[in-house]
């Protein structure tokens, strides 16, 4: 991997887990900073990462309440708080996903294309799932909903890890292309 | 997917969501509300009090202590352990807290209390309506029968075989309101005609042998080395009610001593959506009046 699929990998590595030591010491803004540096390297090689370097910014600062308070047990206002973030999450996971299309139009990149559109379909499918589930879970209960909600919060993890193993493979994929242009 | 795509899906979702808030908010409890409770507490014990509440899913705040008359109650803690949740039905969840409850106060016995004082983490202190928690004098006495079996099932049953000859000429129950109606019983022996010509009974209690107290089965006479069986029934009314409630069977042995005797009636109360918001309901109009 590259320096900059490496600071994406971190990036999204410090947005998506949480570990609290009286504050979540796996800050997002700094995952959010991380992949806004990473867009901007985009950038630089004539991506278009406009959207995605807009979202983290703003991903920075709107993240930093998060860190000082624990939203696994989030209720009320932090439960919209937390909510949110997730959002947003999904929507810079969105523009991720754009910017890795525009990479992977060229040829050669046949394989990491059909991944990445497999990757992208069902990442999304399952976060929209989850949204729901949680807009529903304020009115709806029982046992056969709480299975529901176990089963969709595990294909969230699963298809977060997912995503990792994909910025992985792409760091990858990008660094043997870059190796293997002529000098 | 394409942007505009994805910003529909997002916005419907974001719609989805309010709807649910909206409806959330519109149907939020004010304060927990409890089960109603059918419970006896014995003088000179000490034991837990398992109690049961309807609050919202997302409710945080847990019982700091209640005041059942002048006893002052604390949930068992132990282990940093919680007001447990047992159940989720529509945006409400029903949790059970377990409070120890030390022995009685002698001035407390005979005391019924329908209400309590709650002291919650996140509510003013208030008074809840619990159903009915009497203290009882401690049992003592001899009694004309041993050989005592349960049956608890759908109804629950308990046989005894007499020592003596003996007659019981009543039953007392600390929710003396709900005997006969919504808790039913029926006695059953060898010295009496079960004859229920006329009573009105669900399917689960016309199957079960004996006389229904309805249809005057009482005074009630057992022979000597007779077997004998009080089983007792509550009805889908009192479905969501906790009962750990003893009635008292009175009555006279052959010798013309008088003796009063225990059989005991547990049920886990059942709740679901329906008997929830029936619950809610009453208890909402109950404060609306106060």
């Amino acid at each position: 991997m590259n320096n900059t699929w490496r600071l994406l990998f971190f990036g999204y590595l410090f947005v998506f887990l949480r570990f609290e030591i009286v504050i979540d010491v796996l800050a997002a803004p700094i995952g959010y900073y991380m992949i806004y540096s990473a867009t901007r390297q985009f950038s630089g090689q004539q991506l278009p990462a406009r959207n995605l370097e807009i979202v983290s910014f703003i991903g920075i600062f709107l993240a930093v309440p998060g860190v000082f308070v624990p939203l696994n047990e989030a209720a009320g206002a932090w439960q919209l708080y937390a909510e949110l973030l997730f959002v947003w999450k999904v929507i810079t996971v969105f523009y991720l996903f754009g910017v890795w299309r525009a990479a992977v139009q060229e040829p050669g990149f046949g394989g990491l294309r059909e991944r990445m559109k497999f990757v992208y379909v069902l990442y999304m499918g399952v976060h929209f799932a989850m949204m729901l589930v949680s807009a529903f879970s304020l009115n709806v209960g029982g046992s056969s909903w709480m299975t529901l909600s176990v089963i969709v919060s595990i294909l969230t993890v699963l298809m977060d890890i997912a995503l990792f193993f994909s910025i992985a493979s792409f760091g990858r994929a990008f660094k043997t292309e870059k190796s293997s242009q002529p000098m | 997917m394409k942007s505009k795509t994805f910003w529909i899906i997002l916005a419907s979702i974001a719609v989805v969501w309010a709807a649910n808030y909206a409806y959330a908010y519109k149907h939020k409890l004010e304060r927990p509300v409890f089960l109603n409770h059918y419970v006896d507490l014995w003088q000179h014990t000490d034991m837990p009090l398992t109690m049961y509440y309807i609050t919202n899913k997302s409710d945080t705040s847990e019982i700091q202590y209640a005041e059942l008359g002048g006893m002052r109650i604390f949930p068992d803690r132990f282990g940093f352990r919680k007001d447990e949740e047992i159940d989720q039905f529509g945006s409400y969840s029903l949790r059970r807290v377990e409070f120890l409850v030390d022995e009685p106060p002698p001035e407390a016995a005979g005391d019924v209390y329908s209400s309590m004082t709650v002291v919650f983490t996140k509510y003013p202190q208030a008074e809840y309506e619990i159903g009915s928690i009497a203290v009882r004098p401690e049992k003592t006495g001899d009694v004309p029968f041993t050989g005592t079996s349960g049956f608890s099932g759908d109804y629950q049953e308990t046989r005894m075989k007499a020592d003596e000859s003996f007659t019981i000429e009543q039953v007392n129950f600390s929710a003396g309101e709900l005997l006969n109606n919504g808790f039913f019983m029926k006695f059953n022996g060898s010295g009496l005609a079960a004859d229920n010509e006329g009573i009105e009974m669900d399917k689960q209690w016309k199957e079960v042998k004996g006389a229904d107290l309805r249809a005057g089965a009482l005074p009630f006479s057992v022979e000597k080395g007779d077997w004998f069986a009080v089983s007792s029934y509550i009805d889908e009314t009192l479905r969501s009610a906790l009962f750990d409630a003893a009635v008292e069977l009175q009555g006279e042995t052959a010798a013309g001593k008088s003796f009063s005797s225990i059989v005991f009636h547990h049920q886990y109360p059942y709740v679901d959506l329906q008997s929830a918001k029936q619950l809610i309901e009453q208890r909402t109009e109950a404060d609306a009046h106060e």
